[in-house]
């Protein structure tokens, strides 16, 4: 009887190849332990070192994966023509990045991945919210159980969702349970923080989603966990056509003499704290400036007279009347406000008598909010981070943006809320802009965001 | 460096190793010469008892009266903020008011007409509604006192207990010289998915343990911060000890060396429990009313088994001869884990090791032949078997 020398096997988030040290040679990504006496590789690399091991020849046992025996199954589901694209496109690698706009049906898309898939799915989302509704929309297309991580449960299935902070606590526990690892909103990932969910995963076959894909090195680092964009479209590629057309106004308004006056002096404040800064560090990064202004005082009041120029912008005067204006003539539609801060969206819940979404509402009340908003009983809804994404939000007509921190993906985030289509609809999208502040830039940068994009699928 | 190509060139153990030089890390701790801007922090604090949180976050960010350095006011409010809980205060609850309030909005554009309406309904007036409103939320929540007795030189010590687990939770690895009760240290290292290698030293009088988690062989990851910052709670019942951790600084770029010592004023932790579980405190209790010619040391020093090393649960010794037996209660087990660990009992020369295994705990199938110094049990141990064992050893 044969018997294999090498095996490997699924250790706390890694790959620990139990064999004599000059068997394992070099391999990418794998190290040698010396705590364990044995070689080990991040779990996400099992696909590829399995690929490798088995090219060069070598003979060896695969105990990495460990499967539940009970199966559900999944109805066939009907996709648009741009979602079969993208899913073709996908199994031809069996990993890789979708980039769609909200409101296009991305969960569909990985639906339709999982009828695919034999091997048991993980799928990861960003808040308990999204996991509830995740399960819902799987339920609509598969029979089995659905196992929840996050939210205070804690049940494996052969799909099972759960949030990010739960798969970041768990996967060292649970990487080895899949076959295929869903992300939503992969865009969270990539920079560091929590990467660990991804990585310490070994499911070989990954599919990430996202509205906006992450720029630069995170997008390299997603890349390099995922696979890389095999579909990319833009709302402009499908606005009009699979998502509702919409009208972009820029409402750019002044800040009041004292509030101008008080502007300046923050920004003075500030700029000569930088420009002390740069004097010394001429590449500084924004962090760097951050810390070394913690250590005195007047670098801990630059920082705070750059918070308030900032919060100043939020919601001055000007915007506080625009505002009323706008929801005044919008009144028999559906409003979603957008706001910078918590703090801007309770002072505008106080003044308009609109529901606030926020973080520090309970999800019931949440839930019984945005239940009521879909029915018609509630005209309007304020939040500054918590309706940016992922939340079903059908038939919305209006967004105001009263303010925004987090730039083009923000933005392309809010407006994707409005774009779930209907005939004859057409939706609006105001951005209340303070003059002569920064908020000008941003609201060019949140206009590019919107552009078609060039690139569409991987070569 | 962005913080994804960071993440990629963090710090691992592999890279550790081959640094040639790591910084000194002194924890900058909280001493008496803190005392005049603590004192004027509680103070202060004081002054905003029974106000929203928003209106402290508020003041904090304004100029004091008495500097402080950022890192130690920064601890000092986290142990505050913890000790003192905020408590909500309302009439009616909000998400009642919100309900009602909002939804009546949406029926009628008049400010005015709706909020008299809601107040009405809800038996407030119109200024109770509207503070009412958001005060179950956090910024409207109402800053509540100080623990009674809570003085600047406790606050001090606290904060140097929260410095130094802030400064664990970046660690690498850790490394403890530790002598007495380190049994508990080793077990809670595993207990939370820590891989801890230990070794006598050459003294043979204090266990060196070398702490990290599994996946800090590929980067450094702060998914064990915790678990390496509660270390230094068990530490604090050991004899003597000192600590050496590498702690990843400047998000990855440099690399510092904390080095902490059992005398170093940080405030005692919590009790631990007398015993890890209920057969250990039944076995104590029955052994110590039926043995009374024999002591019950509980967690005694480790003893080497050739590499490696074992953490009995007790030292049993005869107090007129000082014959003494050790007893390791053991968890899982198979019977070739026993055969196994007997046989390596064996080689190390140390036959006087009594271990207790629990029927119910058993993995896997297989005959347990007698094994001499194996007392089986289920829920509780038998002290008379135990007692029977140490008296035929000592014949």
């Amino acid at each position: 009887m044969y018997v294999a020398s090498m095996r490997l096997v699924f250790q706390h988030g890694t790959i620990a190849l139990e064999a004599a040290p000059e068997q394992v040679g070099e391999l990418p990504g794998v190290r040698w332990d010396a705590r364990t006496q044995c070689h080990r590789a991040p779990a996400y690399r099992y696909r590829e070192l399995r690929g490798l091991l088995r090219a060069r020849g070598d003979a060896f046992q695969d105990a990495v994966l460990r499967f539940a025996d009970e199966a559900g199954s999944w109805q066939t589901i009907e996709l648009r023509p741009y979602q079969h694209a993208a899913l073709c496109a996908w199994e031809r690698r069996q990993c890789g990045m979708v980039v769609l706009p909200t409101g296009s049906g991305k969960t569909r898309v990985a639906c339709a991945v999982m009828t695919k898939c034999v091997a048991p799915v993980l799928c990861l989302v960003p808040t308990r919210a999204l996991m509830h509704q995740w399960a819902a929309e799987v339920q609509k297309h598969y029979d089995g159980p659905v196992g929840l991580v996050g939210d205070g449960q804690h049940q494996l299935s052969r799909v099972t969702i759960a949030t990010f902070e739960s798969a970041y606590r768990q996967m060292a526990r649970m990487g080895d349970r899949f076959g295929l690892l869903v992300v939503d909103e992969v865009h969270h990932f990539g920079n560091g923080v929590r990467d660990e969910a991804l990585e310490m995963c070994a499911a070989p076959a990954r599919l990430a989603l996202t509205a906006t894909a992450p720029e630069g090195a995170a997008r390299a680092r997603v890349e390099h966990l995922m696979g890389v964009c095999v579909c990319e479209l833009r709302v402009s590629d499908l606005a009009g056509t699979w998502l509702a057309d919409y009208d972009n106004i820029v409402l750019r308004v002044p800040l009041s003499a004292r509030e101008r006056s008080r502007y300046e002096q923050y920004a003075r404040l500030f700029r000569n704290a930088l420009t002390r800064f740069r004097a010394f560090h001429p590449e500084g990064t924004w962090s760097q400036f951050t810390a070394f202004s913690q250590r005195s005082e007047a670098g801990r009041q630059a920082l705070l007279a750059f918070r308030r120029s900032r919060q100043l912008t939020y919601y001055p005067s000007a915007k506080r009347s625009m505002l009323a204006a706008l929801l005044r003539e919008h009144r028999g539609q559906r409003c979603l406000v957008f706001t910078a801060d918590n703090a801007t969206a309770y002072a505008i819940a106080r003044e308009h008598l609109i529901m606030p979404i926020t973080c520090d509402i309970e999800r019931g009340e949440r839930d019984v909010a945005l239940a009521a908003f879909r029915a018609g009983e509630l005209r309007a809804l304020v939040s500054a981070q918590v309706l940016n994404e992922g939340f079903d939000v059908p038939d919305a007509e209006v967004a105001i943006v009263v303010g925004g921190v987090r730039g083009q993906r923000e933005h392309v985030q809010r407006v994707g809320r409005l774009l779930r289509p209907f005939p004859g609809k057409r939706a609006i999208v105001y951005e209340l802009v303070a003059d002569g502040t920064h908020e000008m830039h941003k609201s060019e940068e949140r206009g590019r965001a919107l552009q078609p994009v060039v690139r569409r699928a991987a070569s | 460096m962005s913080s994804a190509a960071a993440s990629e060139h963090a710090p691992s153990l592999a890279s550790l190793d081959g640094l040639v030089r790591v910084r000194p890390l002194v924890p900058a701790f909280v001493t008496a010469a803190d005392g005049p801007w603590l004192s004027a922090l509680l103070e202060e604090r004081e002054r905003f008892v029974g106000k929203p949180r928003r209106l402290w976050r508020r003041r904090l960010d304004e100029p004091w009266k008495v500097s402080a350095p950022a890192v130690k006011r920064r601890a000092a409010l986290r142990v505050l903020d913890r000790l003192a809980r905020d408590r909500s205060s309302y009439r009616c609850p909000p998400p009642t008011v919100r309900q009602q309030l909002f939804h009546a909005a949406a029926q009628s554009g008049d400010r005015d007409r709706v909020l008299n309406q809601v107040a009405t309904q809800l038996g407030l007036s119109v200024e109770q509604l509207l503070e009412g409103l958001f005060a179950d939320l956090p910024e409207e929540r109402l800053l509540v006192s100080t623990p009674p007795g809570l003085d600047t030189l406790q606050l001090a010590l606290l904060c140097n207990e929260q410095i130094v687990a802030e400064l664990l939770q970046r660690a690498l690895r850790v490394r403890i010289e530790a002598s007495g009760q380190t049994r508990a240290v080793v077990r809670h290292a595993r207990s939370v998915g820590l891989l801890c290698g230990f070794a006598l030293d050459s003294s043979e009088q204090r266990v060196v343990l070398e702490v990290s988690g599994p996946y800090a062989l590929f980067r450094h990851t702060r998914l064990y911060g915790r678990a390496l910052a509660s270390l230094v709670a068990r530490l604090a019942h050991c004899d003597a000890y000192t600590l050496e951790a590498d702690c990843v600084l400047a998000g990855g770029r440099d690399v510092g060396r904390l080095l902490l010592k059992s005398n170093d004023p940080i405030h005692p932790a919590r009790a631990l429990p007398a015993f890890d579980s209920r057969v250990e405190e039944r076995f104590a209790r029955d052994f110590g009313k039926l043995a009374l010619e024999w002591d019950l040391i509980r967690e005694p020093a480790p003893v080497a088994l050739g590499t490696q090393m074992c953490f009995p649960d007790f030292l049993l010794r005869h107090r007129s001869t000082g014959e003494q037996f050790w007893l390791e209660i053991v968890g899982f087990w198979t019977p070739d884990y026993l055969r196994h660990k007997l046989a390596q009992l064996k080689a190390a020369g140390l036959s006087r090791l009594i271990l207790c295994v629990d029927d119910s705990r058993r993995c896997a199938r297989g005959e347990l032949e007698s094994l001499g110094t194996v007392v089986r049990f289920h829920r509780r141990i038998d002290a008379g078997a135990v007692l029977a064992i140490v008296e035929g050893g000592r014949e």
